[in-house]
C-alpha cells in the first residue's frame, strides 16, 4: 500500500497534469479512529482550455462584461471564421453593422451564423475558435 | 458489449436526480442538460458536467432534440436517459440518438410506436393475450344488433360514436329497454353533432381500480414482471398516492396476472423498463395502455423487491444480462408513495416560490426522492411535483402508520403543499379499508368542498 504522502504528492501531479485546482482528499483508518480531510487547492494557472464547456470561466466572465454582449443561441460549437484558416470575421476594434455575420455556431452538422443586431466596434471575444458554447455563452463584446 | 461510462440525462427535477444516482452507484460519470429557468436546480449540482440548452420554454429546453444531442455529442456520453416525460416516449428521437451512435436507455423506437400510440396499443395487447375491455368488433348498425352485443358483453354497456371524443357521444346503457330506447337517439345525436351515425359498443366499467404490472426485459429474451401497483387514487388522471402490492388481489390472481404479462412482454420482445396499466373491476383486468419508459412511482416496486430500476435499465441498455429469473423475485413487504406537488391543497392552485426551509422527512423506511432544498426556488415554468415520499414497512397497517409519521415530518415553509391532503388520506377509512376506486378521490375531493362551504356559511351566520 501506498502511503498517504505518497498519494497526496501523486494526486498533486495529476492535479498539474489535468488542470484540476481543488480536491478534497478524505482519510480514513480502518477503525474509523479518526478522520482527517486535507483539501489541495492550487492557484489556477492560464486556463488551458480544456475538452468541452468551462463553466466557471463563463460565469466569471459574464459578471465583468461591460457593453452590448451577442451570446449564442444554442448549444454548439463556435467558430470564428468562416472555415479552417480562413481570416477570421472580425477582431477586437473591427467595425460592425447591425446584421453583419461575427461568428459561426454549429449544432448537428448545421452553421448558424451569430449575427450583430447593432452598429459598433467590437471590444472583446470571449471565446477560442472552435470550443463548445452553451445556450447563452456570451460570444463576442460590442461598444 | 457496449460499455456506459457516461449519461446524459434528458430532464430535470428528481427524475434527473434519479438517475444521476444510479448512474453514480455505478460509477458512470454523468452530465445534466437544463434550460436558463435551471440554473439553480440540483440536478445541474449533483452532475459531473452540465449543459445549458435553451431558455426556460420546455420545446426550446427539454423538448429541444437538436439541443440535447448536440450537447451529449460535445461531452462525449454514451448514452441518453429520458427519465419520464419530455422525450421518454418519442419514437423519433429514439432513432435520432441511435443514427448518432449513442444508446438510449429505455425500450426501441418500433416498442414505443407499438404501444405508445392507444388505438394500436390494444390491437398489440389483442394478439398478446392481454385482457382488454370486450366490445362490439366493429360498428353496430341495427339496434338488434346492438342487443345481441350487449348480451354477449354484459351490462352495463356503454355506446359511443365512433366520431365522437371528449365524452361527447356517449352513452351508459344498464338493461335491454334502456338500449331499446337511447339507440336511436344516439344514433341521431351523433349524426346531427359529427355528421356520421356509426356507433359501438362497449363494456361500462363502474368502480375501476387501476393496477399496473412492470416489466424487465433483456436484450437476449428475458423478461420479468414485478408484482403489482395501485394508483387508483387519482385527480384527473393524475395519481396522487401508489401502492405495492396491491392489497385487493389474491395471490393466484396476482400469479395469473404476472403469467399473462411475461407471455406478453416475450411476444412483442420487449426490452428494457415499462409498464402495463389495467383496470381493474369484479376479479377481472382490463388492459388501459402501456408505458414505455420508467415511471414515477417506480419506487414502491424497488422498495418491495430490493431492486434498482434505473440500474437495471441501463445495465439492460448496455446489453447486459438480467442475471435473474421470476422466481428470484421475492417481494417484502407493503410501499406506499405520495406525490408531494407544490399546490393548494384544496383548489390545487399551483404554488411555485422560494422554498424558504425544507427539512425531509427520514428514518427506517422512509425514502424522499426529491430535488429541491432550503431556499430553491421553483419555477413556475415546469410541472409542480417537488417531492416523493417513498415508505416501507412490513405489512400495510405497518406503512400506512409509518407512512402518517413521515408525513407529519415532513417540513416545507414558504409554499403550500400537497401534503395536508395526503394525511386527510391516509386517516381515510375507505383508503384503509381498500374501499376505493379511480372515481374515489374525485368524489372525495368535492364532499370536501361542499362541507367547506357549509362550514364557511355557518361561521358567516
Amino acid at each position: 500500500m501506498t502511503s498517504f504522502r505518497a498519494t497526496v504528492e501523486n494526486m498533486s501531479k495529476l492535479m498539474d497534469e489535468m488542470g484540476i485546482t481543488e480536491l478534497d482528499l478524505e482519510r480514513q483508518l480502518l477503525l474509523g479512529l479518526y478522520r482527517k480531510h486535507i483539501h489541495l487547492s492550487k492557484q489556477q494557472t492560464v486556463a488551458t482550455a480544456p475538452v468541452g464547456f468551462v463553466q466557471t470561466a463563463k460565469t466569471n466572465t459574464e459578471d465583468k462584461i461591460s457593453g452590448h454582449v451577442l451570446k449564442s443561441p444554442m448549444v454548439g460549437v463556435a467558430y470564428l471564421s468562416p472555415e479552417p484558416g480562413a481570416k477570421p470575421f472580425v477582431n477586437v476594434g473591427s467595425e460592425v453593422k447591425a446584421g453583419d455575420t461575427v461568428a459561426l455556431v454549429e449544432a448537428m452538422k448545421t452553421f448558424n451564423p451569430i449575427k450583430s443586431d447593432v452598429d459598433g466596434v467590437v471590444k472583446e471575444i470571449l471565446i477560442q475558435d472552435n470550443s463548445a458554447v452553451e445556450f447563452d455563452t456570451p460570444i463576442i463584446v460590442i461598444e | 458489449m457496449p460499455q456506459i461510462k457516461k449519461v446524459l440525462i434528458a430532464n430535470r427535477g428528481e427524475i434527473a436526480l434519479r438517475v444521476i444516482r444510479a448512474c453514480r452507484d455505478m460509477g458512470i460519470r454523468t452530465v445534466a442538460v437544463y434550460s436558463t429557468a435551471d440554473k439553480d436546480a440540483m440536478h445541474v449540482k449533483l452532475a459531473d458536467e452540465s449543459v445549458c440548452i435553451g431558455p426556460a420554454q420546455s420545446s426550446e429546453s427539454y423538448l429541444n432534440e437538436s439541443a440535447i444531442l448536440t450537447a451529449a455529442l460535445l461531452t462525449n456520453a454514451d448514452a441518453i436517459h429520458p427519465g419520464y416525460g419530455f422525450l421518454s416516449e418519442r419514437a423519433d428521437f429514439v432513432e435520432k440518438v441511435e443514427q448518432h451512435g449513442l444508446i438510449w436507455i429505455g425500450p426501441n423506437a418500433d416498442m414505443i410506436r407499438k404501444m405508445g400510440d392507444k388505438v394500436n396499443a390494444k390491437q398489440t395487447a389483442i394478439k398478446c393475450g392481454l385482457p382488454v375491455v370486450p366490445g362490439s368488433d366493429g360498428a353496430i348498425k341495427t339496434i338488434e344488433d346492438a342487443l345481441i352485443w350487449a348480451d354477449k358483453i354484459g351490462y352495463p354497456v356503454m355506446i359511443k360514436a365512433a366520431a365522437g371524443g371528449g365524452g361527447r357521444g356517449m352513452r351508459a346503457v344498464n338493461d335491454a329497454n334502456a338500449l331499446r330506447e337511447v339507440f336511436p337517439l344516439v344514433k341521431a345525436e351523433s349524426k346531427t353533432a359529427f355528421g356520421d351515425d356509426t356507433l359501438y359498443m362497449e363494456k361500462l366499467l363502474l368502480h375501476p381500480r387501476h393496477i399496473e404490472f412492470q416489466v424487465l426485459g433483456d436484450k437476449h429474451g428475458n423478461v420479468v414482471i414485478f408484482g403489482e401497483r395501485d394508483c387508483s387514487l387519482q385527480r384527473k388522471n393524475q395519481k396522487v398516492m401508489e401502492e405495492c402490492p396491491a392489497a385487493v388481489l389474491t395471490q393466484k390472481q396476482r400469479d395469473d396476472m404476472i403469467e399473462i404479462c411475461k407471455t406478453a412482454a416475450k411476444k412483442m420482445k420487449y426490452t428494457n423498463a415499462g409498464t402495463f396499466e389495467f383496470m381493474f373491476e369484479g376479479g377481472k383486468f382490463y388492459f388501459l395502455e402501456m408505458n414505455t419508459r420508467l415511471q414515477v412511482e417506480h419506487p414502491v416496486t424497488e422498495m418491495v423487491y430490493g431492486i434498482d430500476l434505473v440500474r437495471e435499465q441501463i445495465r439492460i441498455a448496455a446489453g447486459e444480462k438480467l442475471g435473474y429469473t421470476q422466481s428470484n423475485l421475492v417481494a417484502h413487504g407493503h410501499a406506499i408513495e405520495f406525490r408531494i406537488n407544490a399546490e393548494d391543497p384544496e383548489t390545487f392552485v399551483p404554488n411555485p416560490g422560494k422554498i424558504t426551509l425544507y427539512a425531509p422527512s427520514g428514518g427506517l423506511g422512509v425514502r424522499v426522492d426529491s430535488a429541491v432544498y432550503s431556499g430553491y426556488t421553483i419555477p413556475s415554468t415546469y410541472d409542480s411535483m417537488i417531492a416523493k415520499v417513498i415508505v416501507h414497512a412490513q405489512s400495510r397497517p405497518a406503512c400506512i402508520m409509518r407512512a402518517e409519521r413521515a408525513l407529519d415530518e415532513f417540513v416545507i415553509e414558504g409554499i403550500k403543499t400537497t401534503i395536508p391532503l395526503q394525511k386527510k388520506l391516509l386517516e381515510n377509512s375507505d383508503v384503509r379499508q381498500l374501499k376505493t376506486d379511480n372515481h374515489w378521490l374525485e368524489k372525495f375531493l368535492s364532499e370536501e368542498e361542499k362541507q367547506g362551504e357549509q362550514s364557511e356559511e355557518q361561521k358567516s351566520e
